[in-house]
């Protein structure tokens, strides 16, 4: 190493601390030292710390390591990853890592393994006020099913895999198995509905998943809940099959207490409000009793770097929709009257916050509560995000930022669009089935903004939703839609997306399958890194992730 | 020593190793057990993760066996198992702190008396070096912890993290003045 005049030797000092010098360096690093008295500190101050750093205790192993090891090793576990630790659980705690609130939350799913089936079933109406009580239904069967061969290669080591649903077999026996990515083994056996799931929705600390099935033809929708550790499952109630993204909504609360969700009546016209699973005694009761309400997100403040109680939010589908902050569930009598919201919101409409509890995305714009396809923006509808949501929310909606930052919105809008977030701390989230009712906005001709195409974007990024977001085509099959997608958390450049295939006549059974992609970033192109589907043809998603 | 349950039925089932693998694996456990999880625990600062880590180290080591080759590496073949699993475990949890929750969602309120955390990194100036090490980006924390605290020559850290005797010179020497900083907001150096 050769010093130029006026410079500092760092790196001589640092070897010489390490005692790794030559003994021409050390010649050099005398001298230097001996005019230099910045150098003479920076000296005598590493060599204090390398003096404090080796003085640090060593703490004794945990007594238990060496059986575990043992255990370990002759069990053929291995290397778990932290998060799917059997006998761990998915918590929730946050830190405040920046200005911006950076919430982290730590999330490890267990108990995913069958144990006693015990089934109970509530199954409530749209139109009736209250749960009804549980009654004791068939468990299902606990029966091995086999394991399906997931296709392609092994997932990359740094993939998270995600769970997901199978409903499959035989066309007089198919069923319905919560499957693990990874493995392809069958986790849970769910109770068989009359059609294939259409939503999931895993819960932070990965014990309850809530999910939507069509109810045959009947054009309604069937909601239910399963208990993973026990298996007991609960029917949520039953809705007007709507198309609209905007009432398929599945929405755990951060402390996992809460599910909430939309049922719409139609028989005695359009009811629709939002309704409310309570984990702790199993109930199922309506949130709001108006008729015109659909289920938001929960908004978690951040108080001494520690998750406050999560708070419901719900939105009037009017046409000037406004969005309500409900009042702490825990002490009030349901359903709510929205005079009692704690904040109101007019102009907003469903906001979904994101898993850092830092931003939230939310509509603006005119609704058509009675469109065909069932709620839908009229005009000038679109998706906003707002950022660096705190105590008082007014302030960061007003200076939201419209999510397609690339579209000029007029008289157009943004008729309806599937939105989700990488949940568990993180600030990704993804777009797809945006349905846009003007012309195509794109230079090159092609459809922008593209129902088919997923965006991918970050809070974080000041440029919200590019056309150069979108993931590269070529990994989803040309003769499939986009049915889900879910984000791997912690490893938001990896996406779970359900892909479904239309079916080739009214008697077969639907087709759909999860191809785990990879975004990547400039030139790469993103990357298929495996599809997940049995060996019988059948349903094979949604993927899901915590929430 | 760890080789009772080694030998049991099973472990034959699991994989097919020789006595003297046995022998040699007992021999590492037992003389790398303490500080790989001293060093584990210096590197992600939780002692439940440094147990976790340390046990999935030496499970891959045991796979890894027949890879060890040279027994006068075993030690920065073991704490290069050891960093790629800590640094794999620490991509994971990138912006994740950990807070337990009880069975239904309830934040599990902290033990009033010593807890683990409190019995393992036991006094204020350690309390203090630690948080400073937490500071560190992981690379940095890494690159001292193996130096100033396993006492590791440049060679041997260059061993451990795949990397040339000048990088390690190199990030040594950053992470000694990120280190400073660190500390000196602490009061402990100027």
């Amino acid at each position: 190493m050769t010093l130029r005049r006026g410079e500092h030797p760092d790196e001589l000092i640092s070897a010489a601390i390490s005692g790794d010098l030559t003994d021409d360096e050390q010649a050099r690093l005398d001298a230097h030292l001996a005019s230099c008295e910045s150098c003479r500190q920076t000296m005598a101050a590493w060599t204090e710390q390398r003096r404090l750093v080796s003085g640090l205790r060593s703490a004794p192993v945990p007594r238990d390591l060496g059986p575990r090891i043992r255990a370990g090793i002759e069990s053929g576990a291995f290397a778990v990853p932290w998060w799917r630790r059997s006998g761990l659980l998915v918590g929730i705690g946050a830190t405040v890592a920046t200005a911006a609130a950076a919430v982290v939350a730590v999330a490890v799913i267990g108990g995913l393994l069958p144990g006693p089936q015990v089934a109970t079933s509530v199954s409530p109406s749209a139109s009736s006020s209250t749960g009804g009580s549980p009654a004791a239904t068939a468990s299902p069967s606990a029966a091995e099913t086999p394991a399906p061969s997931p296709t392609g290669p092994a997932i990359a080591p740094e993939a998270i895999p995600p769970y997901y649903l199978a409903y499959a077999g035989p066309s007089d026996n198919v069923t319905l198995t919560l499957r693990d990515g990874d493995q392809g083994t069958t986790d849970r056996e769910l109770p068989t509905p009359q059609g294939q799931p259409i939503r999931a929705a895993l819960s932070p600390n990965g014990r309850w998943l809530a999910y939507i099935t069509p109810v045959g033809l009947k054009g309604t929708n069937k909601y239910w809940v399963v208990n993973i550790q026990d298996g007991s499952e609960t029917v949520l109630g039953e809705s007007s099959a709507i198309g609209s993204p905007f009432t398929n909504g599945l929405f755990w609360s951060s402390d996992s207490r809460y599910l909430s969700f939309t049922l719409t009546d139609n028989l005695s016209g359009p009811e629709t409000d939002a309704w409310l699973f309570n984990t702790v005694d199993r109930s199922v009761k309506p949130m709001t009793g108006r008729g015109d309400v659909v289920a938001a997100g929960w908004r978690t403040e951040v108080v001494n770097s520690q998750l406050a109680d999560p708070r419901a939010w719900v939105s009037v589908a009017a046409a000037d929709p406004t969005s309500y902050e409900l009042p702490d569930l825990a002490t009030a009598s349901l359903p709510i009257d929205l005079d009692q919201a704690t904040t109101a919101l007019p102009g907003v409409f469903q906001p979904l916050w994101s898993g850092d509890h830092s931003s939230a995305i939310f509509w603006r714009g005119t609704l058509n509560p009675s469109a065909p396809a069932g709620y839908e923006f009229a005009q000038g509808g679109a998706p906003y995000l707002a950022r660096e949501i705190g105590r008082n929310p007014t302030r960061s909606f007003d200076a939201a930022s419209s999510l397609f930052s690339d579209v000029s919105i007029g008289r157009e809008a943004f008729t309806s669009a599937a939105i989700t977030w990488e949940a568990l701390g993180g600030d990704a989230y993804a777009v797809w089935d945006a349905r846009w009712s003007g012309p195509p906005q794109s230079s090159d001709g092609a459809p922008y903004p593209d129902a088919g195409r997923i965006y991918l974007s970050h809070a974080s990024d000041p440029r919200n939703i590019l056309s150069g977001h979108a993931l590269d085509p070529a990994d989803l099959p040309a003769n499939g839609y986009v049915s889900f997608v879910a984000i791997a958390p912690l490893d938001p450049d990896y996406l779970a997306v359900t892909v479904g295939f239309p079916a080739s006549g009214d008697l077969a059974l639907p087709r759909a399958e999860v191809r785990l992609i990879k975004r990547n970033t400039g030139t790469v192109a993103d990357e298929l890194i495996r599809t997940l589907r049995g060996d019988q043809s059948g349903w094979y998603g949604p993927a899901v992730y915590p929430q | 020593m760890l080789a009772i349950g080694l030998r049991r039925r099973g472990f034959a089932e699991v994989a097919p190793v020789t006595e003297q693998a046995h022998a040699t694996f007992d021999r590492i456990f037992e003389e790398f057990s303490a500080p790989i999880y001293n060093y584990v625990l210096r590197m992600v600062g939780d002692a439940d993760r440094a147990a976790d880590i340390t046990q999935d180290t030496f499970i891959k080591a045991y796979r890894k066996l027949d890879s060890l080759t040279d027994s006068h590496a075993t030690k920065s073949w073991l704490y290069r198992i050891a960093t790629n699993t800590a640094i794999d475990d620490m991509r994971r949890r990138r912006w994740i702190s950990p807070v337990g929750l009880d069975d239904e969602g309830q934040p599990e309120r902290p033990d009033q008396g010593p807890g683990p955390e409190a019995q393992v990194i036991a006094g204020m100036l350690d309390e203090r070096i630690q948080r400073a090490l937490m500071r560190l980006r992981p690379n940095h924390r890494q690159c001292i912890v193996l130096s100033d605290l396993e006492d590791m020559s440049p060679h041997d850290i260059g061993e451990v993290m795949n990397l040339s005797y000048g990088a390690v010179r190199t990030l040594l020497c950053r992470a000694r003045g990120e280190m400073r900083r660190h500390l000196a907001t602490e009061g402990l150096v100027r």
